[in-house]
């Protein structure tokens, strides 16, 4: 490897920013299509809990297969291409290097996005596995696991050859998160489970999916981009790491917390509650770290178009976190499972947590690998705005929905049809979240092909430096 | 509006962005970037050990409590063995009760609730030869089935009722043999487990279902 010496940091970022950003917009673009695509499912799919003939004498179109393919291209494609860019990005700043075999890579994106499109197509088609999170099918599924052995070999050679002597925390994270996704893939897919043993392992996959694969890495982001763009460092080095390791040590046990009432060993689903009850350890110290290293200049945070979503990402990891650790307990999961109340906890972690804070990410990434600037202030407020409000109206209708349908299914004098006509308004705000949600995307989408494409034509507007960003 | 510690984009000479791989390519973004700060060393404040702790000591207890048998047993955690047992002793079941219960789970959905059955389809079990009559020839329905025609207070029937002699022991048959001969107006001697059994013995290697004019030469001559 080459070793470059350069007359300042800045440059040294310039570079390896124009280095990586070939890389990087391939992956970028590809999550933003699938960001699109899910969003049109997503819509799809809300419409039909309240007009359940909508779409429906077409088999292609119907809840079964439309739901879990909104899920599986907001999951594979949006979250996890973004965020492997997000991450591969947070590698090359925080190790000083560039990223290696970025041909592999860039292959390895094409099969990934191959796989995930048949893969899509297999569910669309009734082929789907009939596990949530694990519906694609092994014979695309390995496709994108093919896709992503590229980027641990090269965040291994990054760790390997880095320019930087300290491990910042993001680097625990991420690479952390590269091995992680493998070891859940692999139990996923390759043993042959059945019946209670197979309904164990999706939830510990689909769990740790969320907290071993998408949390790092925007743990990460946010580790990085809040004392970057405040200026303020990180309050304590050792709280970051209790934090991680203390997620290492608890996340991986929660999973079975999905199964309580399910006919599985009471000890299996008692240590499972107890452990998602300690997470409150890493999610309160993770969350003390950032606050104490923002308190004081709030008014930054809310001024950075960056910021402002990856600090509405990190308080919303915070809130879902402690969410999830209560509802674990039995007496409370008694009334909120198989409501919309869980629906509404999946997307605070997806949505209000993860794609925040992909987001945030992206406004701060965007401009130093294209050398363009975001052309347009306004089109950033309306995507946050319209994203904060759309999930918040999404978790506050679905919530209060699901706590109300728990306690009425408990009650066993109430007929099923009643409760279901009961929650029909709580379905119908979801359905107006998903469209104010799926116009900020389609805001963000335009801002994002704008900056990418390099026009001279119109002035560059510097419309996020006066905030640090 | 810029400030300081931040370059002016108008400073900059445009031309060279152009230059695509130029190293000292003008990036706006990358040069006014902030430098990441290096890290704090505080321990931080003394409730987050307090929380931490707590929340160790609550995960261990529920643990500890709530944890039941180490095995691969579903839901050992609500009920011990021994209340278990002595419940189920509780609620032994008087003949007629046992045979309300089977009837309801087995028979009602053909013969219907009243025992009064669907005319064309399903026979009445109200005061008929076949229930009323010879105990072995109606454990010989239940257990093995009937087909054939067949003819019920006038009316005529040529059905297929399955054999549910896999399914439930001798005990439920002679059960809700007894319940069928005592209820919907029928009033005949209760049917003791022993019929069946020894119906069981004569016919417990015959695997195929009765046909109507079979089970009468059986068990009428
Ligand atoms: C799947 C429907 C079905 C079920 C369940 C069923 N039967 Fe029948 N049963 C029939 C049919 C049909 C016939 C007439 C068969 C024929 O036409 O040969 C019949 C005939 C009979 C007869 C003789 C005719 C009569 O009305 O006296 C008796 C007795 C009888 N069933 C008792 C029972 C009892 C007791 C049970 C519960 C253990 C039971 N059946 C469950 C369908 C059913």
């Amino acid at each position: 490897m080459k070793v470059r010496k350069f007359d300042s940091a800045a440059e040294r970022r310039n570079f390896i920013d124009r280095d990586s950003s070939k890389v990087l917009l391939s992956f970028f673009t590809s999550g933003m299509i699938w960001l699109l695509i899910g969003s049109t499912l997503a819509i799809i799919a809300s419409f039909k809990l309240h007009l359940p003939n909508f779409l429906g004498d077409i088999s292609w179109l119907t809840f079964g297969r439309v739901r879990p393919l909104h899920l599986n291209t907001m999951v594979y494609g949006w979250a996890s291409m973004t965020g492997a860019g997000v991450a591969l990005w947070l590698l090359t700043r925080t190790l000083r290097i560039v990223i290696p075999i970025q041909k592999t890579i860039l292959t390895g994106l094409v099969i990934w996005n191959i796989g995930l499109t048949i893969g899509s197509f297999q569910i669309l088609g009734g082929y789907s596995r009939g596990m949530e999170w694990l519906e694609i099918p092994f014979s695309s599924a390995i496709l994108m696991v093919v896709g992503l052995v590229p980027l641990l070999i090269a965040s291994l050679t990054m760790l390997g050859n880095r320019a930087s002597k300290h491990l910042y925390i993001s680097v625990y994270y991420i690479i952390a998160a590269f091995v992680w996704i493998f070891a859940l893939l692999l139990v996923a897919y390759v043993p042959d489970f059945d019946t209670t043993v197979q309904g164990g392992m999706n939830w510990w996959y689909a769990h740790n999916a969320l907290g071993l694969w998408f949390t790092p890495i925007c743990l990460a982001a946010a580790y990085y981009l809040i004392p970057k763009v405040t200026g303020r460092p990180i309050y304590s080095y050792s709280l970051s790491l209790l934090g991680f390791w203390t997620l290492a040590l608890f996340y991986n046990w929660n999973g079975f917390h999905h199964l309580i009432g399910g006919p599985v060993p009471t000890w299996a689903t008692t240590i499972s509650i107890a452990a998602s009850v300690m997470m409150i350890i890493p999610v309160v110290t993770v969350a003390v770290n950032h606050h104490l290293t923002v308190v004081g200049v709030f008014k930054r945070v809310i001024n950075s178009p960056t910021l402002r979503f990856v600090v509405f990402g990190a308080m919303s990891y915070t809130f879902v976190s402690l969410q999830g650790s209560l509802q674990a307990l039995r007496n409370v999961n008694e009334v909120i499972h198989f409501t919309h109340y869980v629906i509404a906890h999946a997307h605070i972690g997806m949505y209000a947590f993860v794609t925040m804070v992909l987001f945030g990410s992206m406004y701060y990434i965007m401009p130093r690998i294209t050398g363009n600037e975001w052309q347009s202030k306004s089109r950033i407020k309306w995507h946050f705005w319209l994203s904060a409000v759309g999930i918040i109206l999404y978790i506050v209708a679905l919530q209060i929905g699901g706590i109300w349908q728990g306690f009425l299914m408990n009650d066993p004098d109430i007929p099923f049809l009643e409760i279901v006509e009961k929650m029909k308004p709580f379905l119908e705000s979801r359905s107006v979240a998903a469209i104010l949600l799926t116009t900020g995307h389609i805001i963000f989408a335009y801002s994002y092909f704008k900056i990418i494409k390099r026009d001279s034509s119109e002035k560059s507007k510097i419309v996020t430096q006066n905030f640090g960003d | 509006m810029a400030k300081k510690g931040r370059e002016n984009t108008e400073e900059f000479d445009d031309s060279r962005q152009n230059e695509q791989d130029d190293i000292y390519d003008i990036h706006q973004a990358a040069l006014r970037e902030r430098p990441l700060p290096e890290e704090g060393t505080e321990i931080g404040p003394w409730w987050l050990y307090a929380i931490i702790l707590t929340t160790f000591a609550f995960g261990f207890f529920y643990a500890g409590f709530y944890f039941g048998e180490f095995n691969y047993q579903p839901h050992q955690l609500y009920l011990t063995q021994t209340e278990s047992e002595a419940e189920i002793e509780q609620v032994e079941l008087t003949q007629m009760e046992l045979g309300e219960n089977i009837y309801g789970r087995v028979c009602s959905t053909c013969h219907q609730a009243n025992g009064e059955g669907v005319e064309g389809a399903f026979p009445t079990l109200v005061d008929t030869d076949y229930v009323n009559g010879n105990v072995s020839r109606f454990a010989g329905i239940i257990i093995h089935g009937l087909y054939g025609e067949l003819e019920i207070n006038g009316v005529s029937y040529n059905g297929n009722m399955p054999a549910w002699g896999e399914q439930i022991s001798d005990k439920e048959v002679a059960a809700v043999m007894t319940y069928v001969r005592n209820s919907f107006g029928n009033n005949s001697s209760d049917v003791p487990i022993d019929s069946v059994k020894s119906y069981r013995e004569t016919f417990g290697d015959r695997t195929a279902q009765w046909e109507v004019g079979e089970l009468n030469d059986t068990f009428l001559n």
